[in-house]
């Protein structure tokens, strides 16, 4: 297995899914899957399998939308396409995660021990 | 592989989730396998290279294919709760568009509907609600029968109940109970309540067990064992506002101290008692064997059917007969009867029940025909638009179901203000006529009948609605956007459904009016028939005397001190008091033994039905001797015992001879009794009932011509004036005498002959109202149908004319096709209410169900409504000028 394998939450792959797509250039799900290895230098290496459960059912939210399309190499591909809805739900998930981030951060750099 | 290409064209119109996620999964791989290659793998290490960075992927398949398969559910569902919505909406507004069409529309619906709905209230509340019991199916009432007397259902003796409690192979248990007129003193006025006395097992059987308290134990109701009751629910809330301490508390009942031990649970109750009293049984000295007066209620052992249990019972008599010849002489036939306890109670209303549960099913026919009429008249208003959303690609079946939404849109709003009718029936119904049907009290508009009401609707506007729809969904009626005119006759679909409708609303129409008819004919032939006595100003008194504090000798005078009192009232002219009066008179059967006729050994002895009255009772009556004379002033407590017989006795015994004269007597060791006279027969069981013989005793010589005496009375008093304004001098006179006699209901004659017809009034208003009602929809119904179809022919009529028919020609066509329909429909309907109208028979007085002239002149009615419906229009038709007519659109 990969180099360091990070447990993914399911909540943070969706929104990975939904960033990916934030640029609105409709993606299938294997672009999808390099998109982020790149991104993340190959940090978080998923299962690239567990990136589909997690596609259909952002579908079913009504994050995202599908379509069938040819692919690069004229091959019948789904195409996945990021909603209204599903960018409200990326702005979100964003200003949740900074507070959050910020706040671990907080207390990891913390200089005064607990009373 | 993309699959093969066919898949694609499926796809367009359904997805396949499977092949989906197939080819997007192995997209992802081969995407891989490539890229691995590309870098210089050998394909075996691309391929299990990709796989293992994939993961499992029959489970990824899975997971993917479950959550795509729940999401094309909530698509599919979603979408056609949309389609849904969207064709009601266009259905309200379509039904706004057409105000009158609507109101009339759901006004028909809604007779048609909320009749249904009352009367299903009512038979789900009397027939089908079960008894209060725990498994209450497996309760039956059981009766000695004479059936050579044809006599099925008779009071138990003590042995006879022993017998048949001992049947233990059939009965789990067995209890029985009588009738016990209580009046409770102490308690500021003295009250009548009703009240039964029960053997301990009562409760037990019935599987009731008490609310608070308990049951009847040991001996209790043994003679110098301590006075007990236990009341019911209601009792015990209306009179006591639901005190938990009247246990333990004693109430005065005819003049007996009884503790109260037991309440029973709530909507509990026993004959429609409201007090309990305990009666004991001793085995070790039962009564004769002739001394009927107990009333049966067993239940069956598990397992044990109805038919088992008569069997044994059959077998039981049997063997006892042959042991008790001189108790059951051969010619008595005795047995035993067993009915189930519900059909006991409600077993005489539901065949009424059934046949009103008809006649609006029936009613609501007529109303769907009716609509389904308005529908097609208001389809031609239609077509354009139709044709239009059919241009634009609607299919038929889209455009059938959207007209059907529409149908049962409108019967919904038809079923929701029948439900208004039917409340407002049914409250009506309750207030006019308490008394006609048992349980009516559990009569209500609850879960089941609103379930029914919604089905009912559901089905109604499916059944009215759906040969329009099919009929207006036709491809070729859609040419009607080109054409832009009718054309020059009418469509034949349209005629066809039209016709169809013409005779089957007369057909229906038919049976339910004849029905109807002869209900109402019954009633008033019931109505006619002579009583024998006449009931006009007489004002009727319920007394009875507690035993506790009268014996023999002070009830005598006691009735009469009482007749005395209230013959001196002002306005009254003449009083009697008798032991039963009719039309309501229930009495025991008293064997006598005849001078001079000896019984035959194996027959029985002559038992008339004994009424003990007061002197002046026969003239207080207004009944007249036929023979002899009635009681007078001759006769005394002293002087020899006398009675009058009436004609069905006299007739019995002494058929060809005068009885006048005769002598019988009570028993051997009483004394002989002299006939004195033969007074007319009254129907004292009920003006539909036959006379039963009958035998009249002074009550002042009871004591020694019967051996006992009767303390609950009648008293009856004939007024010169309105009987109604001496109720309070009657109530007085009683008090006067004896201040704790409850004296509960007084009540006019007239007023006990309406209701002992209760049951018949019922049937016939109600069958009456809906036999105007379908004359009313299928009148309205035929005309319309007949108006819009020579409507229809303007055009045609306009043609004939002009090529030179004559205005009677025409008219003779157009109403002679009316006609034609109208003989077919009404023969169908006169073979259909011939067929149903002999269930009623057993509902009908006087009248045959078949009866000719009833058939003759509803059939005429019937027929005179569609001549009228067809000759109008046409009249119309032919008035138009025919150039006119030609020009007609």
């Amino acid at each position: 297995m990969g180099k360091s394998d990070i447990e993914l939450l399911q909540g943070t792959l969706d929104v990975l899914i939904l960033k990916t797509l934030s640029w609105g250039k409709p993606l299938h799900g294997y672009a999808i899957a390099r998109w982020l290895q790149q991104v993340t230098d190959d940090v978080l290496r998923i299962e690239e399998g567990s990136l589909y459960p997690a596609l259909h059912r952002a579908e079913r939210k009504g994050w995202i939308g599908s379509d069938w399309g040819l692919s690069e190499n004229n091959r019948r591909a789904r195409y996945y396409t990021i909603t209204t809805e599903g960018r409200r739900q990326l702005r979100a998930e964003t200003s949740s995660w900074a507070v959050f981030s910020q706040a671990v951060s907080k207390v990891l750099t913390a200089t005064t021990a607990a009373v | 592989m993309a699959g093969p290409t066919w898949r694609r064209y499926v796809r367009f119109w359904r997805t396949d989730v499977t092949a989906d996620v197939a080819d997007e999964l192995g997209f992802h791989l081969e995407s891989r396998i490539q890229e691995y290659l590309a870098a210089g793998m050998s394909p075996e290490q691309a391929r299990s290279e990709a796989l293992a960075r994939f993961g499992d992927v029959e489970r990824v398949r899975n997971t993917v294919e479950r959550i795509d398969r729940d999401h094309d559910h909530e698509r599919r569902r979603a979408y056609m709760w949309e389609e849904f919505t969207q064709d009601c909406r266009y259905a309200l507004r379509g039904l706004r568009r057409y105000p009158a069409f609507t109101a009339i529309a759901v006004f028909t619906l809604a007779l048609g509907i909320g009749a249904n709905s009352a009367i299903f209230s009512v038979v789900n509340g009397v027939l089908l609600r079960p008894l209060p019991y725990r498994e209450p199916d497996r309760l039956v009432r059981v009766f000695t029968a004479f059936r050579g007397q044809g006599v099925e259902k008779y009071g138990m003796s003590q042995p006879e109940f022993m017998d048949y409690k001992g049947l233990t192979r059939v009965f789990e248990n067995a209890a029985a109970y009588t009738g016990a007129g209580l009046t409770l003193t102490g308690t500021g006025e003295p009250e009548t309540v009703r009240g039964i006395a029960a053997t301990r097992d009562m409760l037990p059987v019935l599987r009731v067990s008490p609310l608070l308290g308990r049951n009847f134990e040991g001996d209790e109701g043994r003679t110098g064992v301590e006075p007990v009751v236990i009341v019911t629910y209601d009792f015990w809330q209306n009179r006591y506002g639901g005190d938990p301490a009247l246990i333990g508390r004693s109430l005065v009942l005819n003049g007996i101290t009884r503790r109260v031990v037991g309440v029973l649970p709530r909507g509990v109750t026993i004959a429609r008692a409201e007090a309990i009293i305990p009666i004991y049984i001793n085995p070790d000295s039962l009564q004769g064997r002739t001394s009927n007066y107990l009333s049966g209620v067993a239940r069956l052992r598990d397992g044990v059917t109805l038919e088992q249990a008569r069997r044994e019972l059959n077998a039981l008599t049997r063997r006892v007969a042959q042991e008790n010849q001189r108790a059951y002489p051969a010619n008595m036939g005795y047995g035993a009867t067993i009915v189930p306890m519900h059909e006991e109670i409600v077993g005489d209303v539901r065949p009424a029940l059934l046949i009103l549960l008809g006649a609006v099913g029936l009613v609501l026919l007529i109303a769907c025909a009716n609509v389904a009429n308005l529908l097609l008249a208001r389809g031609e208003a239609r077509q354009r638009e139709i044709a239009v959303r059919t241009a634009l690609g609607a299919p038929r079946s889209r455009i059938v179901r959207q007209l059907l939404t529409e149908s049962v849109v409108l019967a919904l709003l038809g079923g929701l203000a029948g439900l208004l009718i039917a409340w407002w029936g049914m409250r009506t119904l309750l207030t006019i006529n308490p008394d006609a049907i048992p349980r009516l009290e559990l009569v209500q508009i609850d879960a089941p009948v609103l379930a029914l009401t919604f089905t009912l609707a559901v089905l109604t506007g499916l059944l009215f609605g759906f040969a329009p729809a099919m009929h207006m969904a036709k491809p070729e009626l859609q040419s009607s956007l080109k054409e832009g005119s009718r054309g020059g006759t009418v469509g034949q679909g349209q005629q066809r459904i039209g016709r169809a409708l013409v005779m089957a609303e007369l057909a229906l129409a038919a049976v339910v009016v004849i029905g109807a008819a002869l209900l109402i004919r019954s009633f008033w032939t019931l109505r006619a028939v002579d009583p024998g006595f006449r009931p006009d100003h007489l004002l009727v008194v319920d007394v009875a005397l507690p035993a506790a504090r009268y014996d023999p000798e002070k009830t005598t005078i006691f009735y009469q001190q009482l007749t005395e009192r209230a013959r001196a009232l002002p306005g009254v002219q003449v009083v009697a008091a008798a032991s039963d009066i009719p039309p309501l008179a229930s009495g025991y059967n008293w064997d006598v033994a005849i001078d001079g006729k000896p019984v035959v050994p194996g027959d029985a002895a002559p038992s008339p039905n004994m009424r003990a009255v007061t002197q002046d009772y026969f003239r207080t009556m207004g009944t007249t001797a036929v023979r002899g004379r009635v009681f007078g002033a001759e006769d005394s407590r002293a002087s020899p015992p006398v009675a009058v017989i009436n004609e069905t006795f006299a007739k019995a015994v002494w058929a060809g001879v005068d009885p006048v004269g005769q002598r019988l007597r009570f028993g051997r060791e009483l004394p002989w009794i002299t006939i004195v006279g033969v007074a007319r027969d009254v129907r004292s069981q009920g003006l539909g009932e036959p006379v039963p013989p009958e035998i009249f005793v002074l009550h002042e010589q009871l004591p020694t011509a019967a051996g006992g005496t009767e303390r609950a009375m009648y008293l009856v008093l004939r007024t010169t004036g309105d009987p109604n304004l001496l109720t309070g001098a009657a109530r007085r006179a009683v008090r006067e005498l004896d201040p704790a006699i409850a004296v509960p209901t007084i009540r006019t004659m007239q007023e006990v002959m309406r209701r002992s017809m209760a049951r018949q009034r019922f049937t016939m208003v109600l069958l009456g109202v809906f036999g105007g009602v379908a004359l009313t929809l299928a009148a309205v119904g035929i005309y319309g149908l007949m108006s819009f179809a020579v409507r229809r022919r303007t055009r045609e009529i306009g043609i004939r004319m002009a090529l030179g028919a004559s205005r009677r020609d025409v008219l003779r066509l157009v109403v002679g096709q009316g006609m034609r329909l109208a003989i077919y429909g009404l023969s169908i309907g006169l073979v259909g209410a011939f067929l149903a109208t002999r269930i009623m028979s057993r509902l009908l007085y006087g009248v045959s169900a078949t009866d000719p002239a009833t058939f003759v002149a509803i059939a005429l009615v019937l027929g005179g409504i569609a001549f009228v419906a067809s000759w109008v229009p046409a009249r119309r038709a032919v008035a138009t000028d025919p150039t006119m007519a030609l020009r007609a659109d």
